[in-house]
């Protein structure tokens, strides 16, 4: 990343002290947050909520500070192209490693009606032979 | 050939090992080191993919606080861990402001907080679930626990391990080739975000559900 | 070439722990060769046991009865059998073909093609090199130790995997060597996507690259976000022998009449997920390469440029991409939904697209051409056959109607091994014939060339056209003792030939081996362009020295520039002013 000192596409000049000291500045208040945010999470676990909402709230605030680290600390948001782009593919990729699998082996998405079941006025749903090691996911 | 002009002289033999590539704006290094993130979501993310995949299943799934974690201890490593993605960010800035001095402070802080995280790991929340008889056998949700936050800190521990090369024998590269050592501690900051984003997600993920 | 003083390198340096692409690149190929001989010979025994059942292995049974793999009267024993096979696959893939496609070819011609000094990180390549070195160590190792070898096929399933652990270190040491094994593959291909895409020649945009180049950045690309998956999968499968814990395990698991005491909860089809969202790129990770090598010996032995070349770069591409969606045609007999079976039956059908279409371009690139019966042309038109046949096998293993019936049959193992033998291997041999002057400096003989090539396309057919009769017959595979079912038994006769077959093969590897070593210190002088080649590799000396090129590569037009029209010469190098 280290030019001799021509200005970048941004105007800036990323070399000079002035910018160092800019960037070093903000970096200072995305931690600050980055903390807050923490603080934020343990309060959240006081709150006892049932597993759902926790779920909501916990990754909600996770993906905040996340995109805070990406983004600032990692330089996301002033990247190339070429780093997006990889990104891109990284990231769709994750997303069919972590939701095919439970999509293929959870058997509600196939053959069962779940309207069949809740007319008998059960909370959760029957799995059928074909499932393993577990049976109602409830908290 | 190596080399066009001045910046065969920054580079060395490999072209764009230190400075921009004129199309894509980055060089070799940092290219390398996404690729590598790249690799490492794929690697997290199938183990989340297992978390997923066997906690739906599973009949019961006990909560962070019911199996035993200390949701404040988890919060002060985080403290911990974000502090040092801080002070790494600062001797990266050392660097480019030529204080070389302030680089290796900043360096060795980073280190000792690494470390410190490490420790209260493993010196006090894993053997704290051993003691009440909580092993990777007694449930997948230990199991899980142990393996992530167990991978995790092998990543830290092998950042750490860098970290103290380019503190020591490697940071002589600052008087033949600063710019190369800058990169480079860009390259490992990188590295380190990503642990310390890891961490952001495995923190609620076992301590908070 | 740069001059950086004349540091004479001492032998470990330049030999052992070279930091050059192009003798890490030879090393790559050496290894890979002795390992694909090694796999090849587990396969030879195993052959001789399903055409002889419960028969004496010649010159090994006598030494090894009674061992680990060995009944008492020297034949191969039912766990040797399984042993044998699972270790054949691993080492055939792993150790094999994508080190030698991938760590070979890659490392030798890549930074040759884009007019690089070398790789882009040279140490980093060195240490992926002696990872995978180690990695086989490993692998080779479990054969030695109490209770033998991984024996539960390459695809290792739990819960069997798993369960079994009295005396079963090899497992355990299997799972290890695929972590050395994934580390180097994953530091190789870092290192080729950066070589390709920063360090090209000036006037060498994208689509001026060979389509060998696009196949290993394709390649490489699959490599990085397809292996970790199974390296978690990996240590889970290592937590579940070692720890005792139950990723893979479900509750309430009886193994030999007693319930299993693990906490249970887990999930056998967990493994067979993250396994194969490796696994399938991982089978384009096999051919691409080969793909590749037979595109740049076509054009260079029809004198034409490659026809729809951008095509087959698109195809590579979305290739490339669609093979992290089709996975689940491995499991089709799960139990999964139809929704999801229909899912992935669609998508496999439409990544037959990119694969008809990349062969597609090279049977028209064909036509008009001034063909040149050279060896490695031999190989790349047996390939195109070879592959269309594996290819086209692969159809009814992608529907699941179909699938129903041929799953886990011998013809399944006849579909992959057409693509993997008489495609990548012809591929790959190809590459070397074509490539061998280029790292030695002289050409490896012609009529030895034709004999290995000839005697192979027949062994390979004997030994694998039969499996198509035997899968749809309903044999099923993994089976010591083929005559265990009727339908065995009715199918039988066929083992013999399949095992006169492999014999034809090692005779025709004997060939190709010894014509690999004389040829080193006997062969023809090669100059630096033999084949009259356009591609910029061709313009560094045979063998290359220290950085590659004498003088500073430009590229100043595309890569396939024979018989321009109004040229004295029929070819028109990338690299010539």
């Amino acid at each position: 990343m280290a030019t001799t000192s021509t200005p970048s596409h941004t105007g800036h000049d990323h070399d000079s002290p002035e910018y160092i000291k800019a960037q070093v500045r903000k970096y200072l208040v995305i931690g600050g947050l980055l903390y807050v945010l923490t603080v934020v999470t343990v309060v959240i676990s006081y709150f006892e909520l049932p597993t759902i909402p926790t779920l909501i709230l916990g990754m909600a605030v996770a993906l905040t500070k996340a995109s805070l680290v990406a983004l600032f600390f990692m330089h996301l948001i002033d990247e190339k192209r070429l780093i997006y782009y990889t990104l891109l593919l990284t990231m769709l990729m994750f997303a069919v490693c972590m939701l095919v699998p439970s999509l293929t082996t959870h058997s509600a998405v196939g053959e069962h009606q779940r309207v069949d079941v809740k007319a008998q006025g059960e909370v959760h749903h029957d799995k059928p032979a074909g499932d393993h090691g577990g049976g109602e996911a409830h908290h | 050939m190596s080399g066009h002009g001045a910046n065969a002289t920054v580079d060395g033999e490999i072209p764009h090992s230190v400075t921009s590539h004129p199309v894509t704006g980055i060089n070799n290094g940092k290219f390398g080191i996404w690729l590598f993130l790249a690799s490492e979501v794929m690697l997290f993310g199938a183990l989340f993919s297992a978390y997923v995949l066997l906690r739906v299943g599973s009949l019961h799934w006990p909560t962070g606080f019911d199996a035993g974690l200390n949701i404040k201890v988890g919060a002060m490593n985080t403290f911990i861990l974000i502090g040092s993605s801080v002070t790494i960010v600062m001797a990266w800035a050392s660097l480019k402001l030529k204080d070389f001095s302030a680089y290796k402070k900043w360096m060795l802080i980073t280190i000792i907080m690494s470390c410190v995280f490490l420790a209260v790991k493993l010196a006090y929340e894993w053997p704290e679930k051993f003691a009440h008889d909580h092993y990777p056998r007694t449930s997948n949700f230990y199991a899980l626990y142990f393996l992530i936050t167990g991978l995790h800190g092998l990543h830290i521990l092998g950042g750490v391990v860098v970290m103290g090369y380019l503190l020591g024998p490697g940071s002589k590269l600052w008087h033949t080739n600063p710019e190369k050592l800058t990169g480079r501690i860009e390259c490992t900051g990188l590295y380190w975000h990503f642990v310390d984003l890891v961490w952001i997600f495995l923190f609620p993920l076992f301590y908070l559900l | 070439m740069s001059d950086h003083g004349h540091h004479e390198q001492s032998f470990i340096s330049k030999y052992v722990f070279s930091i050059d692409h192009k003798w890490i690149g030879i090393q790559y190929a050496v290894t890979s060769l002795f390992f694909l001989l090694f796999g090849f010979g587990l396969m030879m025994i195993m052959r001789y046991q399903l055409a002889n059942p419960g028969a004496t292995i010649p010159l090994i049974g006598g030494l090894m009865a009674g061992g680990t793999f060995f009944a008492d009267n020297g034949s191969l024993g039912a766990e040797g059998y399984n042993m044998f096979g699972a270790m054949h696959g691993t080492i055939m893939i792993f150790l094999g073909v994508v080190p030698l496609a991938v760590g070979g070819f890659g490392n030798f011609v890549v930074p040759l093609q884009v007019g690089a000094p070398d790789m882009a990180f040279p140490k980093l390549n060195m240490m992926s090199y002696w990872v995978y070195f180690i990695g086989g160590v490993v692998m080779l190792f479990s054969f030695f130790v109490e209770g033998g070898p991984s024996q539960w096929g390459w695809t290792v399933y739990p819960p069997l995997s798993v369960i079994v652990d009295v005396g079963k270190l090899g497992q355990t040491i299997w799972l290890g060597g695929m972590v050395f094994l994934i580390t180097s593959s994953l530091l190789g291909s870092i290192n080729i996507i950066v070589t390709i895409v920063q360090m090209r020649a000036p006037g060498l945009t994208m689509f001026r690259l060979p389509f060998f180049v696009w196949s290993q950045l394709v390649t490489s690309f699959l490599l990085v976000l397809a292996f970790p998956p199974l390296e978690a999968a990996a240590l889970m499968q290592f937590m579940d022998r070692v720890f005792h814990t139950s990723f893979f395990l479900p509750s309430g698991l009886v193994v030999s009449g007693k319930v299993l005491e693990v906490a249970g909860g887990g999930n056998p089809l967990l493994w067979q997920h993250l396994f194969w969202f490796l696994a399938h790129p991982e089978v384009y990770v096999l051919i691409l390469p080969a793909m590749g090598i037979v595109a740049e010996v076509i054009a260079n032995n029809t004198r034409k440029p490659l026809w729809g070349y951008r095509s087959a770069v698109y195809a590579a591409i979305f290739l490339g991409f669609t093979s992290f969606i089709v996975w689940a045609h491995h499991m089709f007999m799960t139990g999964m939904g139809t929704t999801m079976s229909t899912f992935f039956q669609t998508t496999t059908m439409i990544i037959s697209v990119p694969s008809v279409i990349i062969l597609t371009v090279f049977i028209i690139s064909l036509w008009g051409g001034a063909i040149r019966f050279t060896v490695p042309m031999l190989f790349a038109l047996a390939w195109m056959v070879m592959f269309a046949i594996g290819g086209l096998t692969g159809l009814p293993l992608g529907l699941t109607a179909t699938d129903l019936h041929l799953h886990d049959t011998y013809y399944v193992i006849g579909h992959f091994h057409y693509v993997v033998a008489p495609g990548t291997l012809f591929g790959l041999f190809c590459g070397i014939y074509y490539w061998y002057p280029k790292a030695t400096g002289r050409m490896l003989n012609e009529t030895l060339g034709k004999l290995h090539f000839w005697i192979s396309l027949v062994a390979m057919n004997m030994i694998f056209f039969p499996m198509f009769i035997q899968g749809m017959g309903g044999l099923n595979r993994r089976l010591h003792t083929q005559g265990t079912y009727q339908i065995g038994r009715d199918l039988e006769w066929l083992t013999k030939y399949q095992s006169w077959g492999t014999y034809i093969l090692l005779f025709g590897s004997a060939i190709f081996f010894v014509n690999f070593w004389m040829s080193l210190k006997r062969g023809k002088v090669a100059g630096a362009n033999p084949w009259n080649a356009t591609t910029v590799e061709w313009a560094a000396p045979s063998p290359p020295g220290h950085g590659n090129f004498t003088s500073p590569v430009t590229v100043h037009r595309g890569p396939y520039e024979y018989s321009v029209p109004g040229k004295d010469q029929d070819f028109s190098p990338q690299f010539v002013a």
